[in-house]
């Protein structure tokens, strides 16, 4: 097909602003899904996107319109998941901005056009969900306008639930995004934007083709791995995957190659000929900056070698994680691993243990400190355990600029928050007559504990939240050390403070009085800075077990009580001889502030 | 040695708050009890000429039955089993349908052991449960005492404030001298109504420090007075221990007729089904399960440390449990004589963890 007939567009918009609803609606009205096929927010497939009704995972689906190769690609709305709507971008020439119209414009939605402003789409802004009564229009159009420059009669309306505006929208998409430029006679250059493993195939690449063709046993080159593979199957998303003979410039789909060793195959790097390579390679990624780590350590010590694998193998699914080997005296064996937000991280240990069947368990999430030692050493702090607080000189935090867009109702309270987490107020512009944009900089681990929830709950669930790394600054930091059973427990340390630490360590023994069940001894749990212990709480020891009453000769019920009990006990890890949930690791997670 | 042989009566006048037995309420049974014992007597057939040597007729409540009733069955097991034999019948009384005259026949049919579910003194706490009876029908029966030699009574404790009451009740369970008697830890159900009343806050129970504080003194006045603590939720004058229920702890063979009742018979352990119509009409038994060599030993020993007496570990068993002590300090929980290990009266309450960490060390 002539590339002219070939539109390549993502939608993006905040979090559940449409975006997925938008693509079912558009699956159907152009019969790219059997009816008796679909269902809502079909291209979430994952488990946990579907439970959780969001968007984890950018998708991508060919979709045949009036003569149109459409490809679309859905993206997630989440802040911790911008990576993945940066990637999709790069493989498009457009994309449909979505705004709920009963919300108006939102944190992401103002993330996302700048990261469509940076490479260069078109974007197409439509107003979604004006089928529910509280949709603001009007306000919304001028919204627009004001911020983003769109007027009024380039803003389409729909409603993605009716299915009112879809035919408008892909007219418009094949009127004004333009055709891919790649030329299929030059040489091949094609970008993967993503891939993932399996079994037999190996190495799955996601690839938009920008030059040239791809066929069958052709034979191709990784520029940055500098690997060598030819080419064994060729296809596109419908949204399976399905075999097609070739992919020519223009075109988003997929290739194996029979590769098994997945550090070759880099998602960002460029695909060239073998035999006819181009000079240049792509611009590729930025490479992500984990925004906070954690300790992940599988509950069965014996499978850390299939963690290892079901990492590598996630990783290449997701570039947005990092990780590295830990150990820990509490926990074995165990990575450190690297995250944009919680949010990821949570999804993360869920595919682990969905994905790759590993019970996990996960050590309290921190930023990356900056330790500067008196002997000159400057040294990245991954693990809170592993600060040396005896030969500290100094320590650096990250601080992000964060920008909160709200109804003015709720100013209030949220500079009140801002305050109480330690933030820098920057400014604050009003949006509209009643809309505001505060901005103001802040240091990471305040947005990482608690604070969306806070914001969320303040503002009534109205006011939405972005925020970018800015740099590091010096701050008056302490570890916190757990011990419990008189043992400090290494998976437990955290790094606070110190203005806090007395708080913190009473609120966090507290917290793992309350998920240490009790033992047959008695246990000690206790807080300390240095050697100064500045809380204490005891486990009593068990009194009482579920005791049997009178069972007949039911013998195998009491045998399933038993066994009932030794799988509770397996789903904890034992530290010393005390056995600890898995849940008491994240327990600094429940600790509220003041 | 003879075996065990368990009857089990599904019926009740009422549902006990707190219980999970299958038994049903009389207005909503859907069959005919001489159905039901005809029944019975069918599946006796499944295990003819047996020798038994304790008899269990429980529930359910076995009381709500005509003494014609009761005698029916008892002649149903004299034809099917030699009982020449035979050394304690028990049946279970509710206090609530206590009669002299019923119980003098049930005499007369052989029957020597009576237990008695008293559940508590106190009538508020009575009504807590669920129970029908109230104080007054066990200040009756205290009258006709002398006419039983082996009288048992149940009392249950975990509610709140049970802690303060405990002492009221014991003073007025020594008045009945009972030779045996069990007293048992309120388990809540998922399924009962306590379950619910616990939820919506309708009731509260004793705090586990409080319930452990119940039963230490328990065990310290039920000693003081003669009782000898021979299972965890068990006591008996010196030779009143329960024959019957024994078999169980000890793992013995035994047979349990009618529906939902289990046995342990020819190494196969077998449940029954807990709908009448399926029962009846698909072979009695729902899981028959063949106990192999090691399931035995596990279940011997599941069941012996519920016992002061404890288990009998053979060699290997010995060895693997006493380096595992070793290396975790667990022998201040327990009792090792000989061959025998026990756990120490002090931590029967925690005796599930013990016993599960031996388990899991040993299979
Ligand atoms: N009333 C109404 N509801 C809509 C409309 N479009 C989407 N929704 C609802 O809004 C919610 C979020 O929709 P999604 O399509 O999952 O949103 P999303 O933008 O894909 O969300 P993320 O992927 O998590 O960023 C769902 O409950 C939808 O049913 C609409 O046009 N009208
Ligand atoms: C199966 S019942 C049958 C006895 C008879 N139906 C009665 O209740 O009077 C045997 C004893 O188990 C005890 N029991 C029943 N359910 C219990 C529970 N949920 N928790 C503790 N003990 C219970 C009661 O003490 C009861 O007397
Ligand atoms: S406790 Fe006894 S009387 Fe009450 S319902 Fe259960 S079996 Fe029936
Ligand atoms: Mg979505």
């Amino acid at each position: 097909m002539d590339n002219k007939k070939i539109r390549n567009f993502s939608i993006i918009a905040h979090i559940d602003h449409g975006k997925s609803t938008l693509a079912d609606r558009i699956l159907e009205f152009t019969n790219t899904i059997e009816k008796r096929d679909m269902q809502d927010q079909f291209l979430d497939t994952m488990d946990i996107e579907r439970e959780r009704g969001i968007t984890v995972k950018s998708q991508a689906i060919r979709i045949m319109y009036k003569g149109h190769k459409l490809h679309l690609i859905d993206t997630p709305g989440h802040v911790d998941f911008s990576y993945e709507v940066s990637r999709a971008l790069k493989a498009c020439e457009g994309a449909l901005l979505i705004i709920d119209g009963t919300q108006g414009i939102q944190a992401q939605t103002m993330a996302n056009v700048y990261l469509a402003m940076e490479t260069d789409v078109k974007i197409i802004p439509v107003i979604n969900k004006i089928d529910l009564p509280g949709v603001k229009i009007e306000e919304t159009k001028q919204e627009i306008y004001e911020e983003l420059g769109y007027e009024e009669d380039e803003i389409l309306l729909a409603s993605a639930k009716e299915g009112i505006g879809i035919e408008k929208i892909l007219d418009t998409i094949i009127e004004r995004i333009p055709a891919p430029a790649g030329d299929e006679k030059k040489s091949l250059k094609a970008l993967i934007f993503d891939s993932h493993y399996n079994s037999y195939q190996g190495v799955i690449l996601y690839v938009r083709i920008i030059d040239g063709e791809i066929n069958k046993e052709d034979k191709i080159l990784l520029m940055g791995s500098q690997a060598k593979y030819e080419v064994h199957e060729i296809g596109i998303f419908e949204p399976k995957m399905k075999k097609v003979d070739k992919l020519t410039a223009g075109d988003v789909g997929y290739i194996t190659a029979g590769i098994k060793d997945i550090t070759k195959a880099k998602v960002g790097d460029t695909i060239t000929s073998a035999e006819n390579p181009v000079d240049k390679p792509l611009p590729g990624y930025r490479e992500m900056i984990p925004m906070v780590y954690c300790g992940m350590y599988p509950t069965d010590n014996d499978r850390y070698n299939e963690l290892r694998d079901a990492l590598d193998k996630l990783a290449l699914n997701d570039a947005a994680i990092r990780f590295e080997p830990d150990t820990s005296e509490a926990l074995g064996f165990g990575f450190r691993v690297g995250f944009l937000g919680l949010l990821h991280m949570e999804v993360t240990q869920e595919r682990l243990e969905r994905e790759f069947d590993i019970d996990l368990v996960i050590t309290t999430p921190n930023v990356v400190y900056k330790a500067y030692y008196e002997d000159g050493e400057v040294k990245e702090i991954h693990n809170p355990a592993q600060l040396d607080q005896s030969r500290l000189e100094r320590i650096e935090e990250p601080y992000v600029k964060a920008e909160i867009i709200t109804p003015d109702d709720y100013i209030g309270p949220i500079m009140k928050l801002c305050t109480d987490k330690n933030a820098d107020h920057k400014g604050m512009e009003y949006l509209s007559s009643d809309r505001v944009l505060i901005k103001f900089n802040i240091p990471l681990r305040q947005i990482i504990f608690n604070f969306y929830d806070r914001l969320k709950s303040v503002s009534s669930g109205y006011a939405s939240l972005d925020y970018d790394l800015i740099g590091y600054k010096e701050s008056d930091l302490v570890k916190l050390t757990i011990l419990v059973n008189k043992k400090p427990v290494d998976a437990l340390t955290t790094i606070v403070h110190r203005d806090d630490a007395h708080y913190r360590g009473r609120q966090l023994a507290r917290k793992l009085k309350e998920h240490i069940p009790r033992q047959l001894f008695k246990v000690p749990i206790q807080a300390s800075i240095g050697k100064r212990v500045v809380s204490r709480v005891t486990v009593k020891a068990l009194r009482k077990n579920v005791t049997s009453k009178c069972y007949g000769g039911d013998v195998s019920r009491k045998k399933k009580l038993l066994e009932k009990q030794k799988e509770g006990k397996k789903r904890m890890k034992k530290v010393g001889s005390v056995d600890i949930p898995q849940e008491a690791f994240l327990s600094i997670l429940e600790v509220d502030d003041e | 040695m003879g075996k065990g042989l368990y009857i089990h009566i599904p019926l009740c006048f009422k549902k006990c708050n707190y219980c999970n037995f299958v038994s049903y309420p009389i207005s909503k049974v859907k069959f005919k009890i001489t159905d039901y014992i005809k029944t019975l007597k069918k599946e006796m057939k499944e295990f003819e000429n047996e020798k038994i040597d304790t008899v269990y007729i429980g529930g359910g409540t076995p009381s709500l039955l005509d003494p014609e009733e009761i005698e029916n069955i008892v002649s149903g097991i004299k034809q099917n089993f030699k009982v020449s034999g035979l050394e304690e019948f028990t049946i279970e009384i509710n206090p609530f349908d206590f009669n002299i005259e019923n119980i003098r026949k049930m005499q007369k049919s052989g029957i020597n052991r009576f237990s008695f579910g008293f559940q508590s003194f106190d009538n508020n706490k009575l009504e807590k449960l669920g129970r029908i009876h109230r104080r007054r029908d066990l200040e009756n029966i205290k009258k006709y005492r002398e006419e039983f030699n082996n009288f048992s009574l149940d009392l249950i404790f975990g509610l709140k404030n049970d802690i303060k009451l405990i002492e009221s009740e014991l003073r007025k369970l020594i008045e009945f001298n009972p030779q045996h008697i069990s007293i048992y830890n309120l388990k809540v159900e998922k399924n009962t109504k306590i379950f619910k009343m616990l939820e919506n806050n309708k009731i509260e129970l004793d705090n586990e420090d409080a319930q452990s504080k119940t039963y230490s003194y328990i065990n310290r006045l039920l000693k003081e007075n003669g009782y000898n603590h021979y299972e965890i939720s068990n006591y008996a004058k010196k030779g009143f221990e329960s024959k019957h229920n024994l078999k169980y702890w000890r793992f013995k063979p035994y047979i349990g007729l009618g529906v939902s009742a289990s046995g342990y018979y020819d190494n196969i352990l077998y449940t029954n089904y807990s709908s009448y119509d399926k029962y009846k009409n698909n072979g009695y038994k729902s899981i028959q399960k063949e106990i192999k060599k090691v399931q035995k030993r596990y279940f011997r020993i599941m069941m012996g440390l519920r016992l002061k007496e404890g288990v009998i570990l053979n060699k290997e068993e010995y060895s693997i449990i006493r380096k595992f002590f070793d290396k975790n300090n667990l022998d201040k929980y327990f009792i090792f004589r000989n061959k025998r290990i026990s756990i120490k009266e002090k931590y029967f309450f925690i005796s599930n963890s013990l016993i599960g960490r031996i388990l899991d060390e040993l299979f």
